[in-house]
């Protein structure tokens, strides 16, 4: 044994010795002469002049140039510089570094310095890659549904949850453990995770149809349907004290296009708002946010309560109607209508055209309003109210200070809808099938005061590649605050064995006061949910 | 010595031998008889097959549960039946090494080795193959545990806390690897200990230890309790029914026969020391001097080796399904393009397993060689059975046998929406085969092509990075990314070009029927023969002949010499019916065809209203015609 133990250690310290060299040697040393190129490189995602939170996760990126190796220098001053060599384009930059950078940069630009070794060994230096990092930090938090792009049938879809500031991924809901229901258009009260609603339809299994409200670690499922409502709710919208939800009931049909590139379209036959107020587990509609001549649908509240904003046009078809041609889906276009709402008396004002179809030449849908109440963002495009299926869909801000809206010059010439914004405003989410024209990604933009919106940049993953071979469908997306409070395993627990509780219709057009359960006079006696909620 | 040497070795000599003879056979059998590439074929519409995509990110999801590499390697291994050589080289070989470990573990338990006993899990592992099932993840699972068992007996550690910890170990590990055949490997543990050993205590105390091993399992991995025991046991809802029944005979089997050799040989034991009567001593030397024979004579090995080839044979036979081979065979054939096998097999299909699927890839068959105006009524026929329209889809998926052909529906009736020029509602099906089983190579590669000729490339890229990761597909993404590279548009792909110049440009939304879908398609290109035949074929089927002659003259426009046979017999139908009124085409009718109208006419007015008597006079001669389908068919009810 002691005879073989000096060549071993001997030939362990020469392979030392040849590691050493071999790092020292192929690593790109300061001394080396760069040839300059005079552009920045490609890099895939283009995260070039995009403004980024100074909480997100490490941007990684595929350098789309040709090379050998790859080294990319990432700073914001020359105190702080994070070095990343690479035998592949793939661009990883380790978390720690990452987050040292964006704690310097903040509110600064950050470069990203890319430097490619061709075939002949020749070093090139690309004009450094400029991002803006602001100020304002964006929720933690984004969940969204995680799908294929289905067609007409549906087995598989999760409602998930991303943390942005590191790659952590994780199911709220996996529709397997509900039969393969279908589970949509998750709602959150001001970006607060622990006051949720999600939409149920039945699947394989029959769980039912309906809402699943998650309120402060309670679940309960609620059945909005009542002898006038036939259809349960669609689109939800949380009246900021908590205490009220609106939604819109639709009779949704799909149809398919025999020559367009998105085979797939959608059309309401019939659509109304309704309010369902949570103390009383009531429902209310009143006739002008369901006129059965309009089609009512995508409830927002103003952030003080004050104006129930939504998307209306008129029935161009028989009130009766199961099916409608393409030509006559084509026609609808809905105007953006904002009511009146008394918190105090529990009552719905007057009707109010805020932008008409008219005026901006296309159909309005999806409103959201900003926080702070200043912007209302919303979705336009050529017809109807469903445009994630429309290639035509772009953004558009309209000033509620003003009255002046403007086409986003963040748009692509593909599909950009399901925006949602960040609890201080100053980010907002949305999807866009600008990469591929099929599948949608998640891309976050900043939004300066003046309510100018600045480059949006895509979602960060671990691996730079992910997207590039992802089959799968990010949709309605939604900041929150932190991560969802309650397991899927809970809520698919409270759906699959809970008895869903019946929501009384209201027969007034007012609707009761926050806090208070409705007059005996107008609902008669107060009503309780019939079944104890779940936890 | 060299003497006693040579007696010891030709025993294992003739033992190796009769296995490397069986397995031998076992694996022409495979090859050549059941043929692998028809389960990787047929199968991999069904939700079970697994698909296999190469990378990191595919093979972590793998490592995050118990069972997951067992099934990671079943992945692997099952796209390799696409090359049938060697898919039953590796079926073959997991029947050797479940063999093999079998007699490595009764000899262990027992003391004695199976001569023959340890070829019965090759057998059982066949079984499901002889039915075109697939027990690959169940094969390996118990696999897995049986090598892990083998490690255990043989292991030389005597010390109890060495060998408390040793089973502990070997038990983790087959419960990552193999789920829940860690139940395998605890019962093979425990009967070495209770019957080799004699040690009953830590027999029952292993099992109870392993008991929990699930338990920690579901909360370290964080799985349902049901997934943490019962993933890949013959349990599991996600084997098919045949990979079930087979992995619990494997299960009873392994564990009974070491534990049965044991009870024998000290029965054998006990009878021979004098615990038994004189006539049972000299039936016991009657039967040892038999055994003896059968191990140590050349003829007893011929024969032994005989009767145990016969006895694998019989089940095989049995459970072999011809009909099930040629459903796949069509299904196969249609998949690669080889329309005139198709037709062979489809001739051998008997009549009550036609169904729409059949039916789709028959007339594909026969307008691709040039028949389907010639020829359709030779096979079963019914007015769905030419293509599907969408709106039909969801009960027509009624009418198939198995689930698992509802997706392999949906691909077919996108294969042929495709071939026809229909590219959104093939686009549709396909989605919707995704839906049902995911993203398999032949949905990408159709969805690849379909956004291609729809001019979204940047989707087409997608799919076909994703389909760059497949073993078995993955260079012909490769070369599509190439020339996509080069050409985004693919002009110089054939099939994408005559896609190009097919496919609809007029947007209409909706549901069209079946005869609008092929007017459209005849609106935007002429020349569409598929269109055109399928036209034809579906005016036949409708009895729409007011409709059909309309068109017959455009037979010309695509060359035909002679008027099909089937055209001429519907022109003599509506001819009839019309009677003196002139007919709208130029072509002249066969005097043939006119006269063997004629006929069938006479025989019809002789049986007058008793039309089985007159399909029995007529069947002869009219089998393939079609006056009897004109006649006979009720319009609604399929013809079966």
């Amino acid at each position: 044994m002691k005879r073989l133990r000096l060549p071993a250690v001997g030939a362990l310290a020469a392979l030392l010795i040849a590691a050493l060299c071999y790092g020292l040697l192929s690593r790109p040393a300061e001394t080396v002469d760069y040839e300059p190129v005079g552009r920045p490189p490609r890099i895939r995602p283009d995260y070039a002049d995009a403004v980024i939170p100074p909480n997100i996760a490490p941007l990684t990126f595929c350098v789309e140039e040709p090379g050998k190796k790859y080294w990319v220098r990432a700073y914001s001053d020359q105190q702080t510089v994070v070095s990343v060599r690479s035998r592949t384009p793939a661009i990883v930059i380790p978390r720690r570094a990452w987050r040292r950078l964006l704690t310097r940069a903040r509110g600064r630009n950050l470069f990203f310095e890319v430097h490619v070794q061709a075939a002949d060994g020749r070093w090139r230096r690309f004009e450094p890659i400029a991002v803006a990092v602001a100020r304002e930090k964006i929720d933690p938090y984004m969940v969204y549904r995680f799908m294929n792009p289905i067609h007409r049938l549906w087995l598989h879809m999760e409602i998930r949850q991303r943390n942005l500031e590191n790659y952590d991924d994780s199911v709220v809901l996996d529709n397997g453990l509900l039969g393969n229901s279908c589970v949509n258009c998750h709602t959150f009260l001001q970006n607060r995770p622990d006051r949720m609603t999600i939409q149920i339809r039945r699947g394989q299994q029959d769980y039912g149809s309906g809402m699943v409200m998650v309120d402060r670690g309670v679940v309960t499922k609620v059945d909005t349907r009542t002898q006038l409502i036939s259809t349960p709710a669609v689109y939800v919208s949380w009246h900021p004290d908590g205490t009220l939800l609106a939604f819109s009931t639709n009779k949704v049909r799909q149809f398919f296009h025999s020559a367009r590139r998105e085979v797939r379209d959608v059309v309401d036959l019939e659509s109304d708002l309704a309010l369902y107020v949570l103390g009383s587990n009531s429902v209310t509609s009143k006739g002008s946010i369901a006129r059965p001549d309009r089609l009512e649908t995508w409830p927002t509240w103003s952030p003080d309560g004050r104006y129930l904003y939504f998307c209306s046009a008129p029935v161009p078809w028989p009130l009766d109607a199961d099916d409608v041609s393409v030509e006559r889906a084509d026609q609808v276009r809905y105007d953006l209508m904002r009511i009146g709402y008394d918190a105090g008396a529990g009552r719905l004002g007057e009707l109010e055209t805020v932008l008409s179809a008219e005026q901006i030449g296309l159909s309005i849908s999806q409103p959201r309003i900003s926080p702070d109440g200043r912007f209302l963002l919303f979705c336009a495009s050529r017809y109807g109210c469903f445009p994630i299926f429309q290639s035509s869909a772009d953004l558009y801000m309209l000033d509620l200070k003003t009255g002046r809206h403007r086409r986003l010059a963040i748009n692509s010439d593909r599909c950009d809808s399901w925006h949602s914004w960040s609890g201080n405003g100053r980010w907002f989410v949305f999807s866009s099938k600008r990469r591929d024209d099929l599948l949608a990604k998640p891309y976050f933009a900043y939004v300066e005061e003046d309510g100018t919106v600045r480059k949006p940049f895509l979602l960060p993953q671990a691996d730079p590649t992910f997207y590039d071979s992802l089959l799968k469908t990010y949709n309605v997306p939604e900041l929150v605050r932190a991560p969802v409070p309650v397991s899927g395993e809970t809520v698919a627990h409270v759906i699959r064995s809970e008895p869903w509780v019946e929501a009384d219709l209201q027969v007034t057009s007012a609707t009761p006061p926050p806090g208070s359960a409705p007059a005996a006079e107008d609902a008669g006696s107060p009503s309780e949910p019939r079944n104890a909620p779940a936890r | 010595m060299p003497t006693v040497h040579s007696t010891l070795s030709r025993p294992k000599l003739r033992r190796f031998l009769r296995s490397a003879v069986f397995f031998l056979l076992f694996y022409l059998y495979v090859w050549l008889w059941i043929d692998p590439g028809l389960i990787y074929h047929s199968n991999w519409t069904a939700p079970r097959f697994p698909c296999f995509w190469l990378g990191r990110a595919f093979a972590v999801g793998f490592l995050a549960y118990p069972g997951g590499p067992v099934e990671y390697v079943s992945a692997f291994l099952c796209q390799l039946y696409y090359y049938p050589w060697l898919g039953a080289g590796v079926i073959t070989l997991v029947a050797a090494l479940l063999s093999l470990s079998t007699g490595v573990l009764a000899t262990a338990v027992s003391g004695i080795r199976p001569r023959v006993l340890h070829l019965v899990p090759a057998v059982l592992f066949l079984l499901p193959y002889a039915k075109y099932a697939n027990p690959m993840a169940a094969g390996l699972a118990a696999l897995a545990a049986m090598l892990l068992s083998c490690a255990y007996v043989l292991l030389p550690v005597r010390r109890p806390p060495l060998r408390l910890a040793v089973f502990l170990v070997l038990a983790a590990g087959a419960y990552y690897v193999a789920g829940g055949a860690l139940l395998l490997y605890v019962v093979l543990a425990a009967a070495f200990e209770l019957v080799s050993r004699r040690q009953y205590l830590y027999g029952l105390l292993w099992v109870a230890l392993a008991a929990a091993i699930p338990y920690a399992g579901a909360h370290a991995f964080r799985i349902p309790l049901s997934d943490a025991y019962l993933r890949l046991l013959p349990f599991d809802a996600r084997l098919s029914s045949q990979a079930a029944v087979f992995a619990a005979l494997l299960y009873v089997f392994v564990p009974l026969c070491a534990i049965g050799l044991a009870f024998g040989r000290r029965m054998g034991r006990f009878l021979a020391v004098g615990g038994a009567s004189r006539e049972r001593r000299t039936a016991l030397s009657r039967a040892a001097a038999l055994v003896r024979f059968l191990a140590e004579r050349p003829a007893g090995w011929v024969v032994q080796s005989a009767v145990l080839f016969a006895v694998a044979a019989v089940p095989l036979l049995l459970r072999f399904d011809a009909g099930t081979r040629t459903l796949l065979r069509i299904d196969c054939y249609a998949q690669q393009g080889m329309w005139r096998p198709l037709l062979q097999e489809a001739t051998c299909l008997p009549l009550h397993r036609y169904g729409p699927e059949v039916e789709w890839d028959v007339n594909r068959a026969l307008y691709h060689t040039g028949q389907l105006l010639d020829r359709m009524f030779c096979y079963p026929q019914d007015t769905w059975g030419l293509f599907p329209i969408p709106r039909e889809f969801s009960p027509l998926l009624a009418s198939f046998r198995q689930e698992e052909l509802s997706a392999a529906a949906y691909m077919k009736s996108a294969d042929l929406l495709f071939e026809l020029g229909r590219v959104n509602e093939s686009e549709l099906m396909t989605h919707e085969t995704w839906e049902l089983i995911g993203p398999r190579p032949r949905i990408l590669k159709r969805l690849a092509l379909i956004n291609v000729a729809k001019g979204r490339t940047e989707a087409a890229r997608v799919f076909l990075r994703a389909l760059r990761k497949d073993l078995v597909h993955g260079e012909w993404a490769r070369d599509r990314l190439r020339r996509l590279e080069a050409d985004p548009r693919l002009a110089d792909d054939a099939e994408v070009e005559r896609l190009r110049s097919a496919m609809v440009l007029e947007d209409a939304g909706g549901h069209f029927s079946r005869e609008e879908m092929l007017l459209q398609l005849l609106a935007r290109d002429r020349h569409n023969r598929m269109a055109f035949e399928y036209l034809m074929a579906h005016y036949l089927l409708t009895r729409q002949l007011g409709k059909f002659a309309l068109h017959i003259d455009r037979l010309d426009e695509f060359g035909y010499g002679e008027t099909p046979c089937h055209c001429e017999e519907a022109m003599v139908l509506y001819a009839a019916h019309v009677g003196g009124q002139s007919r709208p085409w130029r072509r002249p009718v066969s005097r043939d065809t006119a006269l063997r109208f004629r006929r069938f006419l006479q025989v019809l007015a002789q049986c007058r209203d008793r039309k089985s008597e007159a399909w029995s006079m007529l069947v002869a001669d009219y089998r393939d015609s079609y006056f009897p389908y004109y006649v006979f068919r009720e319009p609604e009810e399929p013809q079966r």
